[in-house]
């Protein structure tokens, strides 16, 4: 499994924000976003614990500037092994990860479980309210309930939620299900990619470009699958400094295209910080980022021409698959 | 026909601003003409409408407006419109299914952000919106199925949604559209059955044997021909003559048939039959139509030219020219197959691990290295001791070539069968064919084994195996399974048991070895110009499984998947040593597609074996998981050789044939008899 977390000096930490976070409870939805008391502290991209172990994730609150500007996030009561990936390749920054599906015999009760990767049935995880999540440190205060699924939303940005070097925290008050939890972030700007049409070519490095954001304790995270419109259990990440550009190795970009290429290959960029904790048995991620992805982020293959709308032209001599997208 | 007019007003007040209007001029109209036993439905799009989405369908020309054919469809004959109920205002969508090919195409276009949730990147969407109970979205398909005129909603086969989620979805759908009480919910794989018994009384279940009740068109290998069209009953078809410029239409499904233009079958195939792999082979029209032998447009047609377009989920037929055809055939002549040459330097008996040798880098060469030597079947068998323990083999070696050459050569049978082929009579009649062939292979089970190798091979059968086991001598020749040419069931295995006086080796040997000479294969091979006296016969040699409790064939890819988008594996499995690829009449297996690669791997049945009590099937779920190991590992292992290169697409299979066998009271464990590259669904270029 991939995806060790980085923890540093979180007890203290912890208990400011705990008590932090009553405040802010106390103050309800009126609590000012720059509250000096909220914001007591400092802190830097390097002092966040980064990602949180695949096997131990039990949910992430993203805060995205960007085509979108918004917070949502949601934590479940365990681990879902859907989203445990296991490194099958590794060059440097990068790894491919493969999901290998458990089996469960006899089959288990679908509605109410899921089969581990323990190859037992287990009760699928659900979402836990969290109380009442207050952010600090954005352009307006944000407190949410939960709706009714236990997921946290609010969308009602209309411009960048934060602006860059901002120290955004997340409190979450805590519930009978889930004991309160803080999580920090960095605020960062905008990514502009060198371009937004990507072509991999087997036996290519290929290189992704950005605007750096200047600051050293970001990361900047490439994924991209070529495979079963998403579905793949084959993806390639990689996680880098957030430098301006960067090389992903040859031997990569083969092993992701030798596991298959079928519809609608994407990718994704962020810029991120990533904080994370441990809540219950699980671990939590703060990330706030900005990111590209489809459908603006166009990704394709060398040689195979895609027609993603019916009115898309095919190179003369081809005709659209309409079900795969694929000239041929 | 029902109607909840609270659901129709919630999509007014939450939905998007035009189809929210259509909603609600379709409620006002509807609440004004209304009768006791419900409202009746007009058509809500008008001619020329375009809308991304619709919270209502008037009529089926309505959906057709919205509709496509679904990305993968097992049952032909399939047009879907997309559905997505959102939880959070339980809003139903019938997206644009033309427009917006997946859900997530749609939910993020419109159903994200501006005081909504975010609709998350297409790899998280698919992680949760399909598996998690906490989903935002309800994800399924209106389709109705043409030829049983069902009207269906389905979810994917690995959705994992609750009886609660499937009924609001079904109920929304049902009272939003002019289909009321005639829409049902279809279970698309096992898992959503179990889940299906569960739900309430008023969401009607049809079962996909029942929707393949009502199927009339299974289409088995796509592509065009032009011949001459011929009626042929499949019990006559040894004594009628079949042109390799006709277009047959059968009774029943014959195990076997001379080269046609095309094949259509009044019953239903089986996909991995012969006849269908027959078919793939030759690159020539394939397909079922229920009561097509009474079909009067066919009928119309009998002894005419007439081109067949089979397509996957319609067929067209119509009457041509001779000069048509002829044109047509000038230009479609199969391009003869190069097989390769015999290399009889080789003379050992070889272990199967050895047969590939692991030292060249190239799997490809690996196999042209081998294949001339130990031919297509025991070649590719050695790749299966290659691949660990996932995939379970006997215990095999290979008798190269040089050893039928030697055996031809020392009884002058390569001039006798010159002399035979260059016969005048035996190349104008078909019957004389027959009979010569027929002569020919008996001469050859006569004569004696070069006595140095029956010696050897006696003594390897001794050394290497415990007393008194059963042999099987399976065909291996330089022209079987072979990359683009499969030559499956042209030849012959046969068992042989060094301790049966019964059963001598030699016979075996001898009558595996006299299939080179079956009027099929001559057949085949003269079609597709392959030279008969090129061609040498290797054997494959390893114990005999006379118990089995299973034994089934596969195909490492989703047959109705074309574009890979819904990898699986295709299963036919039996129970017992009852043939599925030669079925005897009446019987059929257990088949499937086995979602190998997705959580909580679904399964599919498109039809259950007529030898298991119902509500059973011949594999259990760990015995199904233990195939789709090795299955995957084969796929794997074959595909720098046979799959595309990488940065490229195209369909790749391996065709795999397997049985589970175990000791009396223990649980029967697979064994992996053989693979061999598959040819493909559709016509090559």
């Amino acid at each position: 499994m991939i995806g060790s977390a980085r923890r540093r000096g979180v007890g203290p930490v912890l208990l400011v924000l705990l008590l932090a976070a009553l405040v802010l409870a106390a103050c309800g939805e009126d609590a000012p976003a720059d509250d000096d008391d909220a914001d007591a502290g400092t802190w830097t991209g390097d002092d966040l614990a980064g990602a949180c172990a695949l096997d131990q994730k039990v949910g992430e609150f993203a805060i995205e500037v960007g085509l979108g500007n918004y917070v949502q996030g949601a934590v479940q009561d365990a681990v879902h092994p859907n989203t445990v990936l296991t490194e099958v390749q590794r060059d440097g920054a990068c790894v491919l990860l493969e999901r290998k599906p458990p089996v469960c015999s006899p089959a288990c009760d679908l509605q109410t479980q899921v089969c581990g990767l323990d190859d037992q049935c287990h009760p699928s995880p659900r979402n836990q309210g969290l109380g009442t999540v207050t952010i600090s440190g954005l352009t307006r205060a944000v407190s949410i309930q939960p709706d009714a699924q236990n997921g946290y939303f609010d969308t009602g940005f209309t411009a960048a939620p934060f602006a860059l070097g901002a120290l955004i925290r997340l409190d979450a008050s805590g519930s009978s299900a889930a004991a309160a939890f803080s999580l920090r972030g960095i605020g960062v700007n905008p990514i502009e990619l060198g371009s937004l049409a990507w072509v991999l070519a087997p036996g290519q490095p290929f290189t992704v470009e950005w605007t750096a954001s200047g600051r050293t304790d970001l990361r900047v995270h490439v994924r991209m699958n070529v495979d079963q419109h998403g579905n793949t259990p084959i993806a390639l990440e990689c996680d880098v400094p957030d430098t301006g550009a960067f090389t992903i190795p040859a031997s990569m970009i083969d092993a992701l295209l030798g596991s298959g290429i079928s519809g609608v290959p994407n990718a994704k960029v962020e810029r991120h910080s990533l904080d994370s904790t441990t809540v219950g048995a699980g671990c939590v991620e703060l990330s706030v980022r900005s990111r590209i992805g489809e459908p603006r982020l166009k990704l394709s293959i060398q040689g195979v021409d895609t027609c993603p709308a019916p009115q898309h032209a095919c190179p003369e001599g081809k005709t659209c698959n309409q079900a795969t997208e694929i000239c041929e | 026909m029902r109607r909840d007019e609270t659901s129709a007003f919630a999509a007014v007040a939450a939905g998007l601003a035009l189809s929210a209007l259509v909603a609600l001029v379709a409620l006002l109209a509807f609440s004004g003409c209304a009768a006791d036993d419900g409202p009746s439905w007009t058509c809500q799009l008008a001619t020329g409408a375009d809308p991304d989405s619709v919270p209502q369908l008037g009529c089926a020309a309505d959906h057709q407006v919205l509709a496509s054919t679904p990305l993968s469809a097992a049952i032909p004959g399939a047009v879907s419109v997309k559905t997505i109920v959102d939880r959070t205002d339980t809003t139903l969508y019938l997206q644009n299914t033309k427009r917006y090919k997946i859900h997530w195409d749609f939910a993020q276009a419109h159903l994200s952000g501006a005081g909504r949730p975010i609709v998350p990147a297409l790899a998280q969407f698919n992680q949760t919106e399909y598996y998690s109970p906490d989903r935002r979205f309800i994800l399924g398909a209106l389709t109705h199925y043409e030829g049983p005129d069902v009207w269906v909603y389905e979810i994917s086969p690995y959705d994992t949604a609750s009886a609660e989620m499937i009924t609001q979805a079904y109920r929304a759908i049902r009272d939003n559209t002019f289909l009321g009480d005639k829409l049902a919910f279809h279970p698309t794989s096992e898992s959503v059955e179990a889940v299906a018994k569960t739900l309430p009384a008023d969401v009607k279940v049809v079962s996909t044997d029942e929707i393949f009740a009502g199927v009339s068109y299974q289409p088995l290998n796509l592509g065009k021909s032009m011949g001459r069209l011929q009626f042929v009953q499949a019990s006559q078809l040894e004594t009628v003559f079949v042109s390799y410029r006709d277009i047959v239409v059968l009774d029943a499904v014959p195990n076997d048939i001379g080269v046609a233009q095309g094949i259509i079958t009044g019953v239903f195939q089986t996909p991995l039959s012969h006849l269908t792999v027959l078919s793939q082979n030759r690159h020539t029209p394939n397909m079922g139509l229920k009561n097509g032998w009474d079909d009067p447009t066919l009928r119309g047609l009998d002894g005419k030219w007439v081109e067949l377009d089979v397509g996957a989920f319609e067929f067209h037929v119509r009457e041509v020219t001779q000069a048509e055809a002829d044109a047509w055939w000038e230009a479609h002549k199969p391009t003869p197959v190069e097989i390769p040459a015999m290399d009889l330097p080789v003379t050992d008996l070889r272990n199967a691990e050895a047969i590939l040798d692991d030292a060249e880098p190239s799997l490809r060469t690996r196999l042209t290295k081998a294949i001339p030597a130990f031919g297509g079947k025991a070649t590719h068998f050695s790749g299966l001791t290659k691949m660990g323990a996932v995939v379970p083999h006997p215990k095999g070696f290979g008798v190269p070539l040089y050893w039928y050459d030697k055996f031809m050569k020392d009884h002058g049978l390569y001039a006798e069968a010159q002399a035979m082929i260059d016969d005048p009579q035996f190349e104008a009649d078909p019957m004389v064919r027959a009979t010569r062939l027929q002569a020919f292979r008996d001469k050859m089970e006569t004569l004696p084994l070069d006595a140095a190798f029956e010696q050897t091979l006696l003594a390897k059968l001794a050394a290497d195996y415990p007393a008194g086991l059963p042999f099987r001598f399976r065909s291996s020749t330089n022209s079987e399974d072979l990359f683009g040419f499969t030559g499956a069931g042209l030849y012959e295995s046969h068992t042989g048991n060094p301790g049966d006086p019964a059963k001598p080796v030699a016979q075996a040997v001898r009558e595996t070895w006299s299939s080179t000479w079956t009027l099929r294969a001559y057949e085949e091979r003269e079609y597709r110009s392959i030279p008969h006296l090129g061609v040498g016969m290797a054997l494959l040699v390893h114990p005999s499984f006379p118990d089995e409790e299973a034994n089934g064939v596969a195909l490492t890819a989703n047959i109705f998947d074309a574009g890979g988008l819904e990898p699986g594996f295709w299963i036919n499995v039996q129970v017992g040593e009852t043939s599925v690829v030669m079925p005897p009449d009446g019987t059929r297996g257990d088949e499937l597609i086995y979602y190998h690669q997705l959580p909580n791997q679904p399964v599919v049945y498109l039809a259950h074996s007529t030898l298991v009590p119902a509500g059973t099937t011949v594999l259990t779920r760990e015995q199904l998981h233990e195939l789709g190991l090795a299955l995957q590992a084969i796929h794997d292992y074959y595909a720098p050789a046979y799959g595309p290169a990488p940065g490229q697409m195209g369909f790749y299979a391996m065709d795999v044939e397997f049985k589970f066998d175990g000791a009396p009271g223990q649980p029967a464990k697979l064994v992996v008899k053989q693979c061999r590259p598959h040819p493909g669904w559709g016509l090559l270029p």
